[in-house]
């Protein structure tokens, strides 16, 4: 015997299927509306959790590019400026050979000194150039310049006897340091840390007395020897005092590394410091060459402009070598840059594998879905019409 | 024998051929009745026992009216209703709580995090750059603005579910209250009466049924026709009453310090609690205590990582104002529902710790030789005792004295403290003298401020979203990140969800076969009633005809005696 159907169990049995058709091709409607496989967690567990790793690593993606960017930026920047920093010196180079030829005159070698005291102060500026306001070369302390031309002033005590033994006066015929004279600098006031080395020639004058004959000056340590008596005591006892410019490096640490992050974990030095293109604080940076070049030329001797080629040579040779490591660090962001592009697509279509609807698939799957539905409300109309009571 | 016999055969065939017509009728007006089980007449022959002839028919009776239905069927849907309304209320839980965590998605909390950790990025770039730490605090913000309303989200949705709960222990007693009623009116008409309480038992069944998707019901039938209800192993239903359930408020503090109040189920009468097995209301009291309660604590046991691990490698750094030790999230807050930013770092981006330290090292117990400085000469230079006392963390020197007063920082108070240097300065003499001994508590970072364009520090914090410091192993080693474990968690929410999804559908589809198995059985089909309509309305037209034709058959005898 066949088995009992009844009404009710046939209305719920084709509300039960209608609900089903309908949930499916409810589900694709919203898959093709988001344009999202994955609208909740539970559309797909791991891949959404896959999604969400993906997703961040995309955002470090982001991140390092930006962080390549800025480097490469900064690295630009600072070839750039060691790039001129080279034509500077083989200019220099040249004025020095020109200069050393024997058969110039002392006003020639002025002259010579004028243009290259012109470089100098170039360099100067090259030294403090900025990259989105932090100055290139101070190694972590970019809110400082590395190098600043200062004027300063010291009073020298001198007084009679100029000779005494008395330690608060100046002795004649010995070194003497700046420094401890009383300085009175254009920026700091009151001068605490005003230490003038690295003077530059052409600048100092003690007003009444000649260089060379009543005074002489060691430019590279800001050192002054009185070399008369005579000279000093002319003036009366009393105070002497020394103006002069001079180069300040600044006293903070400018040997900081800065760094970016390029890959995972992987940190690349980005910067050079003061000392990597200009040299150390002291003894033989590039400004004791371009010192020694202006000192022979604004003053006439020869031995210190031919001693200063050797110096340009080796300056120019610190130059270049700043230069190529700072290549060799760009070849180095230049490569991640690819590679982390190319990881950047990858991961981006990988994402769009997990996260992203098949359109034609979705079309598709949502049109037969449709299709079903519409068969099966079809069917469950008639369906629920016959009985026998029709035909009584 | 006489005709008059003849007739009262024809009488009982029209009486029961309309019995079984009224049962029909009651059978099609009720095919669309929730819970109504068809009915069928028992149709019995009888007869006298005849002197000549033996059995002599005497018509027919009816002899009762059968409800016809599986009853051991309705027993094992009303088991799986109440499984099938335990998941229901999970399966809600898990639904709204995918929606409250929006993952994967723009606006969920690991896009806000993963911004965050992009933003030290970006400081460790231009760490000078005012307006790279504002980035990074507003991002902070915004994280934590997302923890905050994500974590409120969730105990809001906890603390709305008192309702529903409250309004399912009245259905329930209004429900054991009726079913009560109902055994009262069978055992009356079965027990005492001898009737079929047929219609009242459809209604009590159904009643029951209601109630297994509430709570757990385990049913006996007594010989009276009452039905025993037990759930959780508490009698709902007896002989003589129906016990009563009513919720009560439990205290709970909420992450922003408010008190609210959670309802838990009890008997009325005994105060004891109520703890049925399955249904709805055991649903939602897991889904609070359980489901929700899980994912905050992992919401928590984020926040808390993201908290300390920042600030363990914040407080290592400097601020451009040289400071170290300065936290970046409020240490004390380190719940997903309360974590906020630190004050110094609400106060001005510039105590952000971008530029890179050294260790903080606690030194927590140091007394100088000398103990307090003379009034002439103030200072308390740390550094001449150890050259690396100096560049102390921010508001980390505290002075006790000898009898255990803590004095006070502060310009206007006891001493003031040059944490770059390593001085302090005393300042109150009133409060103590010259060579007191003290104990001071300090921690100092072992490396020297780096430079404004330092961002080393940044850099090592935006690293930290990688760091393994979640989820410990055996071994006492961390084994997923804060990235790792919150996709984690998302990924685990679908899971259970989907796990719990499948149970609540095997046990939908369950309960729509029984159903549908008891609808064979006991559903009203319209072709079969049709059937007997025309097949009761025939017996009834004969019946009829039978009665006319010995109506005649007494005309004739009538006529005889004229």
């Amino acid at each position: 015997m066949a088995s009992r159907i009844s009404f009710g169990q046939i209305s719920s049995n084709v509300l039960d299927r209608l609900f089903a058709n309908y949930d499916k091709m409810e589900a694709t409607q919203q898959q093709l509306a988001t344009g999202k496989k994955i609208n909740s967690a539970s559309d797909d567990p791991v891949g959404a959790s896959q999604s969400m790793e993906l997703r961040s690593q995309l955002d470090q993606f982001d991140s390092f590019k930006r962080n390549i960017d800025d480097g490469l930026g900064y690295m630009g920047t600072i070839d750039s400026t060691l790039n001129t920093g080279t034509n500077l010196y083989q200019a220099m180079r040249e004025r020095a050979i020109q200069a050393s030829n024997d058969s110039n005159s002392a006003d020639s070698r002025y002259y010579i000194g004028q243009d290259v005291r012109g470089m100098f102060d170039q360099m100067v500026a090259l030294s403090n150039t900025t990259f989105k306001g932090e100055f290139v070369f101070s190694g972590t302390n970019t809110q400082v310049p590395p190098y600043e031309m200062r004027t300063g002033q010291s009073t020298i005590q001198t007084g009679a006897p100029i000779n005494s033994s008395n330690s608060d006066y100046v002795a004649v015929g010995s070194w003497i340091d700046l420094k401890d004279q009383n300085v009175t600098d254009s920026t700091d006031t009151p001068s605490k840390n005003a230490n003038p080395n690295l003077i530059v020639p052409g600048t100092f004058a003690i007003s009444g007395l000649t260089e060379g004959t009543d005074y002489e000056v060691n430019y590279h340590t800001g050192q002054l020897k009185i070399l008369s008596p005579a000279a000093a005591t002319a003036l009366g006892s009393g105070n002497l005092t020394a103006s002069y410019s001079w180069l300040r490096r600044n006293e903070k640490d400018l040997d900081g590394v800065s760094n970016r992050e390029i890959e995972e974990g992987v940190t690349a030095r980005v910067n050079t410091t003061a000392t990597d293109a200009f040299g150390g604080k002291t003894g033989g940076n590039a400004w004791d060459a371009m010192i020694d070049l202006l000192e022979g030329t604004l003053h006439n001797k020869p031995d210190k402009i031919r001693s200063s080629l050797d110096e340009i040579d080796s300056a120019l040779k610190r130059n270049l070598t700043a230069q190529s490591t700072n290549g060799a660090r760009v070849n180095r962001f230049d490569s991640t840059e690819s590679r982390n592009s190319d990881r950047q697509t990858y991961t981006t279509q990988l994402q769009s594998d997990v996260e992203d609807v098949d359109f034609a698939k979705a079309v598709s799957d949502f049109n037969l879905e449709q299709a079903v539905y519409e068969a099966s409300l079809k069917m469950s109309a008639q369906a629920l019409q016959t009985s026998l009571v029709n035909f009584l | 024998m006489g005709l008059l016999d003849s007739l009262s055969i024809g009488m009982r065939g029209l009486n029961a051929s309309q019995t079984a017509i009224d049962v029909t009728g009651q059978n099609i007006s009720n095919a669309n009745t929730e819970g109504y089980s068809r009915k069928r007449v028992n149709l019995q022959s009888e007869a006298i026992n005849d002197a000549i002839y033996g059995e002599k028919g005497l018509g027919v009776e009816v002899t009762e009216i059968d409800r016809i239905r599986d009853q051991f069927l309705d027993r094992q849907t009303w088991e799986a209703m109440g499984d099938q309304g335990y998941d229901t209320q999970l399966d809600t839980a898990y639904t709204r709580l995918g929606n409250i965590l929006k993952e994967p998605s723009e606006d969920g909390l690991a896009s806000k995090m993963n911004a965050f950790w992009a933003s030290w990025q970006d400081l460790a770039n231009n760490p000078s750059d005012p307006s790279a730490r504002e980035a990074v605090k507003s991002s902070a913000n915004v994280m934590i603005d997302s923890f905050q309303s994500v974590y409120k989200q969730i105990q809001d949705y906890g603390l709305s579910m008192n309702n529903p709960l409250q309004e399912a222990a009245k259905q329930v007693n209004d429900l054991t209250g009726q079913i009560y009623n109902l055994n009262q009116q069978i055992a009356e008409a079965e027990a005492t009466k001898g009737q079929k309480a047929n219609d009242t038992r459809d209604q009590r069944d159904l009643l029951v049924r209601k109630l297994s998707s509430l709570v757990d019901v385990q049913t006996v039938e007594d010989s009276n026709g009452r039905v025993i209800i037990t759930s959780g192993g508490n009698l709902m239903v007896g002989p003589s009453g129906s016990m009563q359930v009513e919720t009560y408020g439990v205290d709970k503090t909420l992450a922003n310090g408010d008190k609210a109040s959670e309802l838990q189920l009890r008997f009325t009468d005994s105060k004891r609690s109520f703890d049925p097995r399955s249904g709805e209301l055991k649903g939602i009291m897991d889904a609070r205590s359980t489901v929700l309660s899980t994912y905050m604590d992992d919401l928590n046991s984020l926040a808390k990582s993201v908290v300390q691990q920042v600030n363990d490698q914040h407080e290592q750094g400097y601020t451009i104002n040289h400071v170290t030790g300065v936290p970046f999230f409020d240490p004390e807050k380190i719940s997903a529902g309360n974590m906020a930013l630190s004050d110094a770092v609400v106060t001005s981006s510039d105590n952000i710790a971008a530029a890179e330290g050294g260790k903080i090292v606690d030194v927590a117990s140091f007394a100088p030789v000398g103990g307090i400085p003379a009034a002439g000469n103030p200072v308390l230079d740390l550094k001449t005792t150890n050259p690396n006392y100096r560049d102390l963390a921010d508001g980390s020197v505290k002075v006790t004295l000898s009898d255990g007063t803590v004095l006070q920082e502060g310009a206007g108070a006891d001493y003031v403290v040059d944490s770059e240097l390593g001085t302090i300065k005393f300042l109150n003499y009133a409060r103590y003298n010259a060579g007191d001994a003290i104990n001071v508590q300090f921690k100092y970072n072992t490396t020297g401020y780096s430079g404004d364009g330092n961002g080393q520090n940044a850099l090592l914090v935006a690293g930290l979203r990688l760091k393994n410091a979640l989820v410990p192993s055996p071994d006492g080693t961390f084994t997923q990140s804060v990235t790792s474990f919150y996709s984690a968690t998302v990924g685990r929410l679908g899971i259970e969800q989907n796990e719990n999804k499948s149970r609540l559908d095997t046990k939908t589809s369950l309960i729509s076969q029984m159903d549908t198995e008891q609808a064979t059985t006991s559903g009203v089909s319209l072709d079969e009633e049709m059937t007997n309509m025309i097949k009761f309305e025939n017996s009834y037209r004969a019946s009829a005809k039978y009665i006319t034709t010995v109506s005649a058959m007494m005309d004739v005898l009538m006529q005889l005696a004229t």
